[in-house]
């Protein structure tokens, strides 16, 4: 059944023997027997996937603000194009790099065969594909505003009547790939509940970053613009920078492999962009002769820092799960979760 | 055994046996044969393992008769240095796997503990609670099962097992796979593989509620005889882990047998982690309306 007829290449012969040093060694404690030995298998998850979750982060913010300013007035037009437009742009790649990173790839239509609310994938599945649906009717709105589209397909496109679900989808999108990574018995992943809301934020903060960057890229940007984006991205940048000290604070010791080595460095460095974006959006409401360089230097720290924290996080998953210790501190007997052990001592029913 | 088998099973796609060159007609089951849903068979009394540990002398002809029954690959040789465990782990290609624990006594003596490890068929199996294709089901014995026709090897269910059963090997088809609680051979009425080979019966397969009678008398005789440290694993339900379909006899803590002493159900927490995402992602709108909403001054 598993191996379907096909042969499949042997592993290299003589690997070197690994701790030798402890060979026939007999442990006084039984439960050091298998010191080293991961109990999880380590995810499979490669770097598409956090590239997925940045560029899906980023789809989503700028969807979110975009269709804020759609309802938020005439005055807004030009920004809420702007947005729909870089949320488009980000979310085309989101699927090639999701299929790629499958065993199956020619399978990836499976995932829409049902609808399964306990999988946070199939719901994440789902609202890429409605946040993919929405971006793309609000794109081809913008199209026709522009006269690249025949102007009577706007009378058949409801689409700032779609706004509001639209950022409910959008949501969805950028609210499912925390919860999804936390769904898991990942200890670095799982043990804190506000990986969900860090990439929210980060979802937020990355969006209007990009929607910025690229408003000033193209020189549609106005000042009450810039004043407005700033208020967001500030906010969005104070959330995170809490939401990741909670979660540093929640995960407790299996944070390590974002304390250290490699993946501790990204991490840092994405805490570092944090900072630096809030200082400089809160330099540009004060000095208004600057706000145009404050802005473009704080959308660039904060892109940056963002794809900083999903690399981070989905290579610290792969180093967490293989880590035998974080795999018991995080599976250790709790009162939620007593587990099964020996009978207390003198206490012999089982 | 395709014989045997009902018409309507999804057990072998047109995929799988076609291999001649494909006309489009034939090629349509091919592409949509993993999106159909058949009538399921009618439900069984749920089926599973008790190994007793106490009783297992590590010869491991269970891993031996799942590589064989199975046509599993070949792990390679690999010399781990811990005891004769040369296994080490499960994986999508081994099933079955053998513990070896030397414990050392106070006297200088040596106390060697064995348990064959495998899929535990939990009865809120977090990989099945995963799985977005819906591949992996429960069977009508009430065993976790990867449908082979439906997995799309998405790695989601590996990183949700908190046993580190399931896996999906990199050098094969790119689905994952594990245990089936040899579903084929239940399906004629035999029983798995493992259990079938096991020369000291420390691997019993059964209906689930008879071999519970049967581990609980023998923990009871256990602590008769002075081994008052046997205890069941998985028997039971515990906090959010409902019980295992294939549980275990042990005489010492979980982590001697490299197992985890309170297992993990991510989705217990799951709304939790829903309501932080949306907490965030409402306020931070709601900031945004506001900021939008003044105009920028």
């Amino acid at each position: 059944m598993a191996a379907d007829g096909q042969v499949m290449p042997p592993r290299p012969l003589h690997q070197p023997a690994r701790g030798r040093d402890t060979f026939g060694a007999a442990h006084a404690n039984p439960s050091d027997a298998y010191a080293g030995v991961p109990i999880l298998n380590a995810p499979l998850w490669h770097d598409e996937i956090a590239v997925y979750f940045y560029l899906g982060g980023i789809s989503s913010g700028s969807f979110v603000l975009g269709a804020l300013a759609d309802l938020s007035g005439e005055q807004w037009r030009s920004l809420a194009q702007t947005a729909y437009l870089v949320s488009f742009a980000t979310m085309l790649p989101c699927p090639a790099f999701l299929i790629h990173d499958l065993g199956m790839p020619s399978r990836f239509h499976h995932m829409m065969r049902i609808f399964k609310p306990s999988s946070p994938m199939n719901l994440g599945v789902w609202a890429l594909l409605a946040h993919s649906g929405f971006a793309t009717l609000q794109v081809a709105r913008v199209l026709v505003d522009w006269g690249v589209l025949p102007a009577p397909l706007a009378r058949v496109l409801p689409a700032r009547l779609l706004a509001g679900p639209g950022l409910l989808a959008a949501l969805a999108l950028g609210g499912y790939t925390g919860v999804l990574l936390g769904t898991t018995s990942v200890p670095v992943w799982s043990r804190s509940p506000l990986l969900g809301g860090l990439f929210m934020a980060s979802a937020i903060a990355s969006g209007t970053a990009a929607v910025s960057l690229a408003s000033l890229l193209s020189g549609r940007d106005t000042s009450p613009e810039h004043a407005s984006l700033a208020k967001i991205s500030l906010a969005a940048g104070v959330s995170e920078l809490c939401l990741t000290g909670g979660f540093l604070a929640t995960s407790g010791e299996v944070a390590r492999p974002l304390r250290e080595g490699w993946t501790g460095a990204l991490f840092r460095g994405a805490a570092a962009a944090t900072v630096a974006a809030i200082t400089l959006d809160g330099a540009g409401m004060r000095l208004h002769s600057q706000q145009r360089l404050c802005s473009a230097l704080a959308a660039g720290a904060v892109l940056a820092g963002s794809a900083m924290l999903r690399l981070a996080m989905v290579r610290a998953g792969r180093t967490s799960a293989v880590d035998r210790d974080a795999n018991l501190v995080s599976m250790s007997p709790s009162a939620r979760d007593p587990g099964w052990g020996p009978p207390a001592p003198g206490n012999s029913v089982s | 055994m395709s014989s045997s088998m009902p018409a309507n099973s999804l057990e072998h796609a047109p995929e799988f046996t076609v291999q001649h060159r494909q006309s489009a007609p034939d090629l349509a089951p091919g592409l949509l044969g993993g999106m159909l849903r058949a009538e399921p068979p009618p439900v069984e009394e749920p089926m599973g393992f008790f190994t007793d540990s106490s009783i297992c002398i590590g010869c491991k002809a269970c891993e031996v008769a799942c590589k064989q029954w199975n046509a599993l690959p070949s792990d390679g040789m690999f010399w781990s240095g811990k005891s004769y465990d040369n296994t080490l782990h499960l994986s999508g290609t081994t099933w079955r796997h053998v513990t070896f624990t030397e414990q050392a006594l106070p006297d200088g003596g040596v106390k060697w503990l064995f348990n064959s490890d495998v899929c535990k068929h939990c009865t809120a199996a977090p990989c099945q609670e995963a799985c977005p294709t819906g591949a992996l089901i429960y069977n009508e014995f009430g065993n976790v099962y990867v449908q082979q026709d439906v997995c799309n090897g998405c790695g989601y269910c590996v990183s949700a097992c908190p046993f580190g059963v399931i896996g999906r090997s990199d050098i094969g088809d790119g689905r994952a796979h594990k245990c089936t609680l040899c579903y084929d051979r239940q399906k004629d009425g035999l029983e798995p593989a493992c259990a079938k080979s096991c020369p000291t019966d420390s691997i019993r397969f059964g209906p689930v509620s008879e071999l519970k009678e049967l581990a609980r008398a023998r923990v009871e005789e256990l602590h008769a005889k002075g081994e008052t440290n046997a205890y069941l694993y998985g028997a039971d339900d515990s906090g959010d882990y409902q019980s295992l379909n294939a549980f275990f006899l042990l005489t010492e803590e979980p982590e001697a047998y490299n197992l985890p002493p309170a297992p993990t159900r991510p989705v217990a927490q799951m709304l939790r982690r829903y309501a932080w995402s949306a907490a965030v992602g409402l306020g931070l709108t709601a900031v945004g309306a506001l900021a939008l909403a003044r105009g920028g001054d």
